[in-house]
């Protein structure tokens, strides 16, 4: 992580950044980007991976972060926003620095998961998709996370899964993660 | 093209669509064989102008030994095929589909604009269903569906979209703007701008004319006129030298709207926003609407009658002067006709402010070609195509996007000289200084593509002597509708930059740039539709039809005659140049022809090279405009004398400056890959 990675945490997934600041950004990873787009017969096909890069410093993808990445790759900004739209795991709303994701599909939903996602609100004290006040967290209901055998299982940013998650579990998780936040 | 190159005639297929047969051109999807056999088969998202994608599910048929059923629109035809549209499964899927499309489909077609020419409902009444299964709410994804504007002049109704992707497929695949898009997937996906904001783009208005609904739609003509109560009236386009086919939709002779017809002229349906919405210019305030002449120091309205005479008089008292006749090249080659008669008679200098005069005569003397060598569509088959100058990427939008669709095709190597913008660059496979040098290294074969407005004596011959070569054919811009038809009749720049300090009398005709009378000038006899700083200083002004009120024939950039229709009425007692200038000449002794077509043979026999081949489109009853039968923005360049006057394009220029952070394309300080 760069010292400018490290230092703009704090606005990380609630504030849209400026346009200066995405560029600068994108200047600073430009050899990063170079490189991805070497992998490929056209710079569309990095599209992705850097989408991917942009989640993990800026949290979400507004408007001009999607902009000033088409303009990179030499794609039109619709074409990025048609990516950002089609894929649940790139938002384009503000959101937490630790995004909880907690499975709700067939196995998890059996296991608890609704109480595990009401207990999550309560002890956060927001709604789902809200950041709390602090911008450090946000819930959402995913799809299948495919550790169905280990229902209900939660994944927090591109974190390892937690599995058997009980409501019990829950106020315990939140307190280690505010101590020892996923990137 | 020489007779041993004749295409080959193309294989033909036979096969047989419920009960006919039908003989089509191998390649031909089984859709449009369908359509030529007179068997309609309902479709959303196919559209002959587009790349077929088979994403609607609405065209499915049977089609013997192929297992379910098929999209029509992408299966090629094959010999022997049979193929059944009528059969229970094609029927009963035509339904579904329909009956999923309006799970949420606003059915409030008396208030909407696409009634009567509306594929939804068309289909829908065809084959049902008749009876909606159910109601799903729209808006899953969080998207607002509510109807509004995507500018001033386009407006977007979601709850109407099918999702064909035509709007899409048509900003990208042939108009190279990429403005819409589609965002989120499966039943939630919507069209949309992006980030769903306002719409930045050239304003073509391709999408309009391709939506089979009343999601995309023209906010100018809103709650005007149903569909069916508009004439269609074909005719051209008169904002530059490309000479688009544009169909007039007119209501009791005004136009309310404009749209294009894939399947006539030489733009093939692509227009740009001036053809579009530059229509506008017969209104305002500026517009003069009754002869003027000066008396006492002021202008003041005449009868007809009594300016011409005033006229008359001035030019016989005048013999000796020196005397300047400008044109403009807006003027139809009957306006320059008659006008160039009158220089003729009273011994007037021609002047342009054109440069396409002097190029013309230089080429006809040192290369023996009168103008372009290649037609729009040659150049689009060229294996390059050079662009030497910015007037060449600026003057001539369909130009411009066909080679981009020509690049992105077949491969069309582009290249530009000068500083083009990034999309223009971004096709080049080189851009390069404006410099001579570089011009001659080009390969052989390339076509010239030269902005004869700007380039320098230097740059121009290095053109020329490759041109004269004959290993480069080449293509004109032309900046005006007739500017072409200008350096035809002898008016030329040289001219005007040698003789306008010293003219005594000046007779200006037509929408021109010239804003300030000559120091030397004695009499100024100005013809002009609107009020210009250069009419408020003349002695006598006379009120001019607009191209879109008169017929007349244009030159275009590729030496195609076209004859354009009077399509609107004409605005107070204004008359066509043709008959302003006509009627002067005749009554200083001459006998012209004064009605379109005797002028335009009376031109012909003066000036034999206007008989180059034509093209003819018709007027009035001709259909046009509606499926299944049927400057670059911000650029100053492209911005005619005419379009300036267009008060949606001046809310079209005000809209893109507003919504920059939308454009589809990068700011130029930004584009630094």
């Amino acid at each position: 992580m760069s010292a400018g990675e490290r230092m703009s945490r704090e606005g990380k997934g609630m504030r849209t950044p400026a346009r200066e600041e995405v560029r600068e950004f994108l200047r600073e990873i430009r050899p990063e980007i170079e490189e991805l787009c070497s992998r490929y017969e056209t710079r569309r096909a990095a599209l992705i991976p850097l989408l991917h890069r942009l989640r993990r410093r800026f949290g979400f993808l507004p408007p001009v972060v999607q902009r000033e990445a088409a303009f990179v790759l030499g794609i039109a900004p619709g074409d990025v926003s048609r990516v950002v739209g089609f894929y649940s795991l790139f938002r384009e709303k503000p959101c937490g620095r630790q995004v909880i994701m907690v499975c709700g599909t067939l196995s998890c939903a059996l296991r608890g998961a609704n109480k595990v996602i009401e207990t999550f609100k309560e002890v956060l004290g927001v709604d789902l998709r809200e950041p709390t006040p602090d911008g450090e967290f946000s819930i959402e209901r995913v799809e299948c996370l495919g550790w169905c055998d280990k229902a209900p299982v939660v994944q927090v940013n591109d974190s390892d899964y937690y599995d058997n998650v009980k409501p019990e579990d829950v106020a315990g998780l939140v307190e280690r993660w505010r101590k020892e936040p996923h990137e | 093209m020489g007779e041993s190159e004749k295409v080959s005639a193309p294989e033909t297929v036979k096969l047989r669509i419920d009960d006919r047969f039908v003989a089509v051109p191998a390649g031909t999807v089984v859709l449009e064989a369908a359509r030529a056999a007179g068997i309609t088969i309902p479709r959303f998202c196919y559209h002959p102008r587009l790349k077929p994608v088979a994403a609607c599910r609405l065209c499915l048929v049977e089609i013997e030994g192929m297992r379910g059923l098929q999209p029509s629109c992408a299966t090629p035809v094959k010999e022997g095929m049979i193929v059944r549209t009528q059969g229970d499964a094609a029927l009963e899927s035509h339904k579904e589909v329909l009956d999923h499309v309006l799970r949420f489909h606003p059915l409030d077609c008396p208030k909407c604009e696409a009634t009567g020419h509306c594929e939804l409902e068309d289909f829908t009444y065809e084959f049902g269903p008749h009876r909606v299964s159910y109601y799903e709410p729209p808006g899953l994804s969080g998207v607002d569906y509510n109807e509004k504007p995507w500018s001033p002049l386009i407006r977007f109704d979601r709850y109407k979209c099918v999702q064909c992707t035509r709007c899409v497929r048509v900003c990208a695949e042939i108009h190279d703007c990429y403005a819409l898009t589609t965002d989120y997937r499966g039943h939630e996906t919507v069209i949309s701008t992006f980030a769903d904001g306002p719409l930045h783009c050239d304003h073509c208005g391709s999408c309009v004319d391709l939506c089979p609904t009343g999601a995309i739609t023209q906010e100018p003509s809103r709650y005007w006129k149903k569909d069916w109560e508009y004439e269609h009236r074909a005719t051209i386009c008169a904002h530059c030298g490309h000479g688009c086919t544009i169909v007039a939709r007119t209501s009791r002779n005004r136009i309310a709207k404009i749209e294009s017809d894939h399947e006539i002229g030489n733009n093939g349906g692509r227009l740009c926003s001036l053809g579009r919405f530059g229509f506008d210019i017969h209104v305002g305030e500026e517009r003069i609407e009754k002869p003027r002449v000066r008396r006492e120091g002021r202008l003041v309205e005449v009868p007809w009658r009594e300016a011409l005479e005033e006229a008359e008089t001035m030019l016989r008292g005048a013999k000796n002067s020196k005397m300047v006749a400008l044109a403009s090249g807006f003027l139809s080659v009957q306006d320059l006709f008659a006008f160039e008669r009158l220089a003729k008679r009273i011994g007037a200098a021609k002047a342009a402010e054109s440069r396409e005069g002097d190029v013309l005569e230089r080429l006809s003397r040192e290369c023996g070609i009168s103008g372009s060598t290649v037609e729009f569509d040659e150049v689009t088959r060229a294996s390059g195509v050079a662009l030497i100058g910015a007037g060449a990427w600026e003057r001539d939008y369909v130009l411009t996007i066909l080679l981009a669709e020509a690049r992105k095709e077949r491969g069309l190597a582009l290249r530009a000289f000068g500083r083009p913008p990034y999309r223009i660059a971004r096709h080049c496979v080189e851009v390069r200084e404006l410099e001579p040098d570089a011009i001659r290294a080009l390969p052989v074969g390339t076509v010239l593509i030269p902005d004869v407005e700007a380039l320098s004596e230097e740059t121009l011959s290095a053109v020329m002597e490759m041109v004269r070569g004959g290993d480069y054919p080449l293509l004109l811009p032309s900046a005006q509708a007739n500017s072409r038809g200008l350096g035809l009749f002898g008016f030329r720049r040289s001219v005007l930059d040698e003789k306008l300090s010293e003219a005594e009398i000046l007779l200006a005709a037509g929408p021109l740039h010239l804003n300030a009378r000559p120091g030397g000038c004695q009499a100024l006899i100005v013809s002009s539709a609107h009020r210009t700083a250069l009419s408020e200083e003349a002695e006598i002004v006379f009120p001019a039809a607009l191209p879109y009120e008169k017929p007349g024939a244009y030159l275009n950039a590729a030496h195609q005659l076209q004859e354009a229709e009077a399509v609107s009425r004409v605005v107070g007692e204004n008359w066509p140049d043709a008959a302003i200038w006509g009627t002067l000449a005749n009554l200083l002794g001459d006998s012209l022809p004064l009605t379109p077509e005797a002028l335009l043979e009376a031109a012909r026999e003066d000036f034999p090279a206007l008989s180059d081949p034509r093209v003819r489109v018709g007027g009035g009853g001709e259909e046009g405009g509606r499926l299944p039968g049927a400057g670059l923005p911000g650029s100053r360049e492209h911005e005619g004398l005419l379009a300036s006057r267009s008060d949606y394009l001046r809310q079209l220029r005000e809209h893109l400056e507003r919504s920059r952070d939308f454009s589809p394309f990068p700011p130029e300080e930004a584009f630094s890959c």
